[in-house]
């Protein structure tokens, strides 16, 4: 391209000068050798079908996409179960469940506590004003001889008015004694009929 | 001849490649006569700004010319103010220490090529713009001025006097051979 410079020394009034002429059309000639490298970026704009330089965006929409899937979800399975913790059936099945747990452990909830030590020996005839109601469980006395005190007696027969058979055998033996009027108090808890006299 | 946007004949992608093609090692040119650091990566940028605007660019070829050469001065004074306020800590090279001397050798090889843009480089900073804009770049001396924002005057003195200091530095040399 001299034309350019040739049109510079003229409009400079130094035409005549062919050394800057030569001068300039070397520099023109060293400084538009190299051939810069296109970037991807700009490359991509270049190329006919600029389709990979969208291929990120397509990427994070798919993974948008999944994300918002994944919450969805999430949200129907919590609404699923939240219809179902409010439905009356599934309440009660939930009751029932939670019955039968506590059944199995109810042996052990109901197993005879050991019987407490007397700290005064001399004391233990008062048992029944310790216990929290005098009932039989509570007489330490009836545990450790078998034989039933008196007042334990008239408490546990009051209590067996019903006629029930009663389930420890502590208070079966004593009620069936009391209501047969004798009072002799096997302790057996068989839940079988009064010995006649 | 560069192919104007506004023509009907080619895609823009095609009229944007062909600009590039015939602009690209012109933008590097200047760019590197005026000492950028990274003259590639900067004449990417230039064009990814050019691809911009591309499509609404009026005057045919030379409106693409002058408006490349806008974008790439504009980067020009970009980057010599950021190197003003931060300048960029480089490693000591002995070969570009200025207290150095040449050997035989390398100044016979000077002698043989290169030495032009060596010469520009004497210049002042403004006559080094104008001629490497009517040069390298190939604008004219009203797009100089439009280019520098500028006026044609003062262009056309500025280019003067640039060049009879481009005479002078070659007599130098010449003597100093």
């Amino acid at each position: 391209m001299s034309d350019p410079i040739d049109l510079l020394l003229i409009e400079s009034e130094l035409e005549h000068d062919t050394v800057l002429h030569d001068l300039l059309a070397e520099i023109e000639h060293e400084a538009t050798a190299a051939r810069p490298m296109p970037s991807p970026e700009l490359s991509a704009l270049m190329s006919p079908r600029p389709v990979a330089a969208h291929r990120p965006r397509r990427h994070s929409f798919s993974g948008r996409s999944a994300v918002i899937t994944g919450v969805v979800v999430i949200g129907v399975l919590g609404l699923g179960a939240t219809a179902a913790a409010a439905s009356p059936e599934v309440r009660s099945a939930i009751g029932a469940g939670v019955a039968a747990i506590a059944h199995v452990f109810q042996p052990a909830l109901d197993a005879p506590e050991p019987a407490p030590t007397p700290r005064h020996p001399a004391a233990g005839t008062d048992a029944p004003s310790t216990g929290p109601s005098g009932g039989p469980t509570a007489d330490p006395t009836a545990d450790a001889t078998g034989e039933p005190s008196p007042s334990a007696d008239a408490t546990a027969g009051a209590d067996d008015h019903s006629g029930s058979s009663g389930k420890s055998g502590d208070g079966d033996g004593n009620g069936k004694g009391n209501q047969s009027g004798h009072g002799n108090g096997t302790g057996q808890g068989n839940g079988g009929p009064a010995p006649t006299p | 001849m560069l192919p104007d946007p506004s023509a009907h004949g080619g895609t823009s992608t095609d009229r944007f490649t062909a600009a590039y093609r015939e602009l690209a090692p012109r933008v590097l040119g200047y760019l590197r006569s005026h000492g950028v650091d990274d003259p590639e990566a900067a004449t990417n940028d230039v064009f990814l700004g050019l691809h911009a605007v591309f499509d609404s660019v009026a005057g045919g070829g030379d409106g693409v010319r002058t408006l490349t050469f806008s974008i790439a001065h504009a980067r020009l004074v970009d980057f010599h103010r950021a190197q003003a306020r931060h300048p960029r800590q480089v490693p000591f090279e002995a070969d570009d220490d200025p207290r150095r001397t040449a050997s035989a050798e390398e100044s016979a090889i000077d002698r043989v090529g290169g030495t032009a843009m060596t010469l520009l480089q004497g210049l002042g900073d403004d006559q080094r713009q104008v001629v490497s804009l009517r040069v390298i770049a190939g604008l004219s001396l009203e797009e100089t001025a439009q280019v520098m924002d500028r006026s044609v005057g003062s262009i056309k003195q500025l280019q003067r006097r640039g060049l009879e200091a481009l005479r002078a530095l070659l007599a130098r040399e010449a003597i100093d051979v």
